[in-house]
C-alpha cells in the first residue's frame, strides 16, 4: 500500500528538540503518513515579524512559494503559531496551493493504525500539561489524550487547568501568568502523584523541561510516549542541558566541538542564557 | 488574562474596546488599550464567546501589529525583535540534525 505525501513543517523553534521532530516523523510513518519534513530559518512564517510587516510579507511569499513548489499539496504542521499565521495571513500574502492540517489531525484521523503499531508498554502515570488555546484550529487537547489512552500500560491523568493561551510562550510577555501556570503544573502534578508531566507544544517542553532538575516528576513532550509505544527512543538533550547544575556542566554536555562548531561567542551569547535560565514559580 | 493588569481590572471594558478599534485606525493606543494588547496570549476563547462572530483574538494581533508601529502609526510597545534569532536557530538545529537531514529539511 503507497503511503500518503505529505510536507511536514515543523517550523522554527523546535529545532532544538531534534528528539520531538525525529518522534513526529516516525509517528506520521507508523500512522500510514510519508513526510517530507522541512523546517528552520528557511521556512519561516514570519509570525515573530509584526514589528516589520515588510519582512514579515516577505517570509511568507518565500515560504508559501517552496510549499506550492512540492509535488504534494498537504502541507501538515507542528507549530500552532506557524498554523495560525498562515491561516491568518500567509494565504493574504500569496496564493497557497495545498491544504493545512496539524499534526495531530493526522494522528488522530490515523489512529487505528497507529493502535496496532503501539506494542511496547510505556507504564507511567502521565499527567496532560494543557492549554486552552488553538480551539479555533481544533480541540488537540482531546484529539492527544485519545492518541495517550491507546499506549498499553499508560495512566493518563486528566487535570481540570487549562493554562491560558496556546502554549507556554505566550505567557514570556505575562511573567506573572507564567509563574501562576508553572506553579499551577507543579502542584497538579504533585496532587495527582504523576511520574510524568507530558507537554503539547514544543514551547512548553522548553520552558518546563527544566523542572525536572528539582521536581519529582520527569517532563516530557507527548510525542515521546507515543514514540516509545513505537519502540524509539530519542534522547532529549536539550533537556539535559537545561537540567545542568551549572555553567561548566552546560558546556561538558553540549560538548566543545559543537561550541566550537557554532563559535563561542554565539554560544555565549545566544545559547547560554537560554539554557541557564530556569522555571520561575 | 486581564485580571493580570490592575489598570483593566479597574477600566470600562466597552471604553477599552473603543480605544482599541482607533490603535486599528492608526490612533494611538491608550495605556488600557495598550495594556489589553501585551496581555493577549492568544486562547482564542474571545472567538467562540463573542455573540457577534468577531475573531477578537485577530483583532488584538493586528491592534498589537498597530501599537509596534507597523501600521503607520507610533511605535508604542516593545516587540521580540531578536537579531540572534536566526542564528540560535541555526545554532540549535546543527546540534539536533545530521548534515544530511539539514542538507534535505533546511533547504
Amino acid at each position: 500500500m503507497s503511503s500518503e505525501r505529505v510536507v511536514f513543517w515543523y517550523g522554527c523553534n523546535v529545532v532544538r528538540h531534534g528528539d520531538i521532530i525525529h518522534y513526529a516523523i516516525d509517528l506520521l510513518r507508523a500512522a500510514g503518513i510519508e513526510p517530507e519534513p522541512a523546517g528552520g530559518p528557511g521556512y519561516c512564517c514570519g509570525t515573530m515579524k509584526d514589528a516589520n510587516l515588510q519582512a514579515a510579507e516577505g517570509m511568507a511569499k518565500r515560504t508559501v512559494g517552496k510549499f506550492n513548489a512540492f509535488e504534494t499539496d498537504k502541507v501538515v504542521t507542528w507549530c500552532p503559531s506557524c498554523h495560525r499565521h498562515m491561516n491568518q495571513f500567509m494565504g493574504e500574502y500569496t496564493e497557497a496551493n495545498f491544504t493545512v492540517s496539524h499534526f495531530v489531525q493526522i494522528l488522530h484521523r490515523n489512529r487505528e493504525r497507529l493502535a496496532r503499531a503501539f506494542v511496547h508498554p510505556v507504564s507511567q502515570r502521565v499527567l496532560l500539561h494543557r492549554h486552552v488555546g488553538f480551539h479555533e484550529v481544533a480541540d488537540l487537547n482531546e484529539l492527544i489524550c485519545d492518541l495517550l489512552r491507546l499506549v498499553p500500560g499508560l495512566t493518563l491523568i486528566e487535570s481540570e487547568h487549562l493554562a491560558p493561551g496556546h502554549m507556554c510562550s505566550a505567557l514570556v510577555p505575562v511573567p506573572a501568568a507564567l509563574k501562576d501556570v508553572t506553579r499551577r503544573l507543579c502542584d497538579d502534578a504533585r496532587a495527582h502523584q504523576v511520574d510524568t508531566v507530558a507537554t503539547v507544544f514544543h514551547s512548553c517542553q522548553r520552558m518546563m523541561c527544566g523542572l525536572e532538575a528539582h521536581e519529582p516528576f520527569r517532563v516530557v513532550n507527548y510525542v515521546a510516549l507515543l514514540g516509545a509505544a513505537l519502540g524509539r527512543v530519542y534522547p532529549d538533550e536539550y533537556k539535559s542541558w537545561k537540567t545542568a547544575a551549572t555553567e561548566e556542566e552546560i558546556r561538558a554536555r553540549v560538548g566543545p566541538e559543537r561550541i566550537e562548531k557554532m563559535g563561542e561567542p554565539l554560544f555565549e551569547n545566544a545559547l547560554l542564557p537560554e539554557l541557564l535560565r530556569r522555571p520561575q514559580k | 488574562m486581564t485580571p493580570y493588569s490592575e489598570r483593566l481590572t479597574q477600566a470600562n471594558a466597552p471604553d477599552v474596546v473603543s480605544d482599541l478599534l482607533k490603535v486599528l485606525r492608526g490612533s494611538p493606543a491608550t495605556p488600557e488599550a495598550l495594556d489589553w494588547i501585551k496581555l493577549c496570549t492568544q486562547s482564542a476563547t474571545c472567538i467562540k464567546a463573542c455573540p457577534e462572530g468577531i475573531n477578537a483574538m485577530l483583532m488584538l494581533r493586528v491592534a498589537r501589529m498597530g501599537a509596534l508601529g507597523s501600521l503607520g502609526g507610533p511605535r508604542q510597545m516593545e516587540g521580540r525583535d531578536d537579531p540572534l534569532f536566526f542564528r540560535r536557530i541555526t545554532a540549535f538545529a546543527e546540534t539536533q540534525f545530521t548534515a544530511e537531514e539539514l542538507e534535505k529539511w533546511h533547504r
